[in-house]
């Protein structure tokens, strides 16, 4: 029995899946060139943005703000599941799983948690518009992404090496694989 | 590593000549007509005197140029009258291709006449073996000024090349470079943004116009003995930024994607990673200008070959590093297989030699001929270790074709989601073969130019299939044990 705080994401999820077959496979059947680009751009929301909804509409479904970090982070992790299958598809598991690790995974992550940010404002005043209760301010959903812009622009301030995108992330690579 | 060749043989076929009609004096013509021999010597000699004199050379790379992005080969709108005018005074080679569609080693293979597997380049992280011969160094054995000018981009250091007066390069951005504020290194020495390496050249900032500026100077410095200059351009690669010029000329054009492309293809299954933040449409147009702009730049070569009185007797030859994916195969960058990423634009341009000019040869040259096809053109000898092939019988129009099949291999270049590949290339097929996550592909390239259509699973093709893989393994282990060719 799914809770109704699991509606949004299992929506999302259907959206995306959706949106993904007629994206990457509608033009061998000569669906318009239009069509396509608004399903990509839907695709791309769904990846990028939807911890803001998904977030935000399982909090005024009755879910704890735990729950529904949880739930936010639903599709990204799958998301980020694919992109590592295809990864061990080229590179081998080791080194596949370990691309996963890759900045730009991270700071995706980082601004799936922006996305619950904003979700959690617009819920919080929301409620404050309705009953009046106090909107709760926390820095939380901001500290993934200063954290990693922290370690990535001290890194490379000071010591002009760049850790987690390339060269950092490429010495773990070496040090791991050998490679 | 081999050896320096004997001293060049610059004065071969002129002497040759002499000689003949030397011998044709003694035995054939009466006295009375000797005379009229040596008029004829005289009315050859400015003739004999140009094809004697070492051509100079002037060879200018750029980057992710593909083969068809240019005027010439029918573009829609990206204007290159520069290049068209090289194609009109000189050979176009249209089918001329990369053997591993990555900038370094293919800048290696170009420099070496070496496929990767031998110079050791194999992918953009693997180092520079600076024991590696270049043809800088026979030319400067023969007596040749020479030049590197801009872009190196091989990992492993800026190295102290051998066989190379001047060496104008950045190590900026990983060694690519940006298409503004790059500071040049000098001869090993690293200079301020701005300071130029040549005495009285200004620099304008962007980066195409300033490795033409320095090139003209250092042409200019060098017009009275024979030179050899490498013009190495950091465009058109990403960022693909145009000079102030010609940004936003090409805002209006349309541009068609390929069928299976759509606009936002750069977000897609990894494409993210080469960090192209645009649609589609916007980065190709952004790449026509920067086309366009590197052409104007190149026009400004010709003109001062020409204002020099030096153009006749120059080879000039232009090519692209790799080719460009803008979508095909749902795909973007360079590295695979497929003919978008592994063609390139390749022309030659020699006045004194060329016989017909606006000539077109379709038959498959490499990126690794370009070294020998420089010594046989400078009259020396080609190294045995060099695996290209002198394009001279082409370029002389006396040979249509230097070969059958050829080998491209892809070396895995960790995190770019592309898996390593080889494939065989003939005039006919390409056969495509991967280490993991894909399956084998093989292609009509006549039938089906864009690779749509995998042949391998056909019973029709399964004999031809095994002859393309016994070619494949028997290329390769010609090409790793080191034999040339």
């Amino acid at each position: 029995m799914i809770r109704r705080f699991g509606y949004p994401v299992l929506a999302t999820l259907l959206v995306a899946v959706l949106a993904t077959l007629v994206y990457d496979y509608a033009w061998i059947w000569g669906v318009p060139l239009w069509l396509r680009n608004a399903t990509g751009l839907l695709l791309f929301s769904c990846i990028m943005l939807s911890p803001a909804w998904v977030y935000g509409l399982s909090r005024l479904s009755g879910a704890t703000w735990g729950r529904a970090v949880r739930l936010a982070l639903v599709l990204p992790v799958l998301w980020h599941i694919k992109e590592i299958i295809a990864a061990c598809k080229i590179f081998g598991i080791g080194p596949g799983i370990y691309t996963g690790l890759q900045g730009p995974y991270l700071f995706y992550y980082g601004l799936c948690f922006l996305a619950m940010g904003l979700g959690h404002l617009l819920v919080s005043l929301f409620w404050h518009e309705r009953s009046g209760a106090s909107v709760w301010r926390t820095p939380l959903f901001l500290l993934p992404l200063i954290t990693l812009g922290s370690v990535e622009g001290l890194g490379f301030a000071l010591f002009k090496y760049d850790l987690l995108f390339f060269q950092g992330f490429l010495a773990g690579y070496r040090a791991l694989f050998g490679g | 590593m081999v050896g320096i060749p004997a001293p060049p043989r610059y004065f071969r076929s002129a002497s040759a000549t002499v000689v003949k009609l030397h011998i044709m004096k003694k035995t054939l013509f009466p006295r009375c007509k000797q005379w009229c021999l040596l008029m004829f010597l005289a009315l050859l000699s400015p003739w004999l005197a140009v094809a004697a004199e070492p051509p100079n050379i002037v060879f200018i790379l750029s980057d992710d140029h593909r083969w068809d992005a240019m005027g010439v080969m029918g573009h829609p709108f990206i204007d290159t009258p520069n290049l068209d005018r090289i194609a009109d005074e000189g050979v176009l080679f249209e089918n001329a291709f990369v053997t591993s569609s990555l900038c370094s080693p293919s800048r290696a293979s170009f420099l070496t006449g070496m496929y990767p597997q031998q110079h050791g380049v194999q992918n953009n992280f693997t180092a520079w073996d600076n024991s590696n011969v270049t043809f800088f160094e026979y030319l400067k054995e023969a007596g040749y000024n020479t030049a590197f000018i801009g872009k190196w981009h091989m990992p492993g250091g800026i190295p102290k090349l051998r066989g190379v007066d001047e060496f104008i390069t950045f190590d900026h951005m990983g060694g690519q470079g940006a298409y503004y504020g790059t500071p040049f290194i000098f001869n090993g020495e690293h200079l301020a943004v701005g300071e130029s390496p040549l005495p009285n050249v200004e620099l304008s900032g962007y980066i195409t116009e300033d490795l033409t500026e320095l090139a003209l100077a250092w042409i200019t410095q060098n017009r009275d003995r024979p030179f050899a200059l490498y013009l190495s351009h950091k465009a058109l690669h990403l960022p693909m930024t145009p000079s102030a010029d010609w940004s936003g000329r090409y805002d209006n054009e349309p541009v068609v994607l390929p069928p299976e492309a759509d606009s936002w293809l750069a977000f897609a299954d990894g494409n993210f990673k080469h960090f192209l933040w645009d649609p589609l449409e916007a980065k190709m147009r952004d790449y026509a200008e920067t086309a366009a702009a590197m052409d104007e730049q190149i026009g400004r070569v010709l003109d001062q070959l020409d204002e020099l009185g030096l153009a006749d007797n120059t080879l000039l030859i232009y090519a692209g590093d790799n080719g460009y994916l803008w979508g095909e195969h749902r795909l973007i960058d360079k590295r695979w297989a497929y003919e978008e990423s592994i063609r390139i634009p390749f022309l030659v341009r020699y006045p004194a030699r060329l016989r017909e000019p606006g000539r077109r040869n379709s038959s498959m040259v490499l990126n690794q001929d370009l070294a020998p096809t420089i010594l046989e053109m400078a009259g020396l000898a080609v190294p045995a270790a060099m695996q290209g092939e002198s394009l001279a019988p082409l370029i002389d129009g006396t040979d249509e074709s230097v070969r059958e099949a050829w080998i491209y291999k892809y070396f895995e270049d960790f995190p770019y989601p592309v898996p390593e590949q080889t494939a065989l290339r003939t005039d006919h097929y390409k056969l495509i073969t991967y280490k993991r996550g894909r399956g084998d592909e093989l292609f009509d390239v006549i039938t089906d130019p864009r690779e749509q259509h995998n042949l391998i699973n056909e019973p029709a093709m399964q004999v031809h299939l095994e002859t393309m893989r016994a070619e494949m393994a028997a290329q390769l282990q010609t090409i790793e044990s080191g034999s040339a060719r």
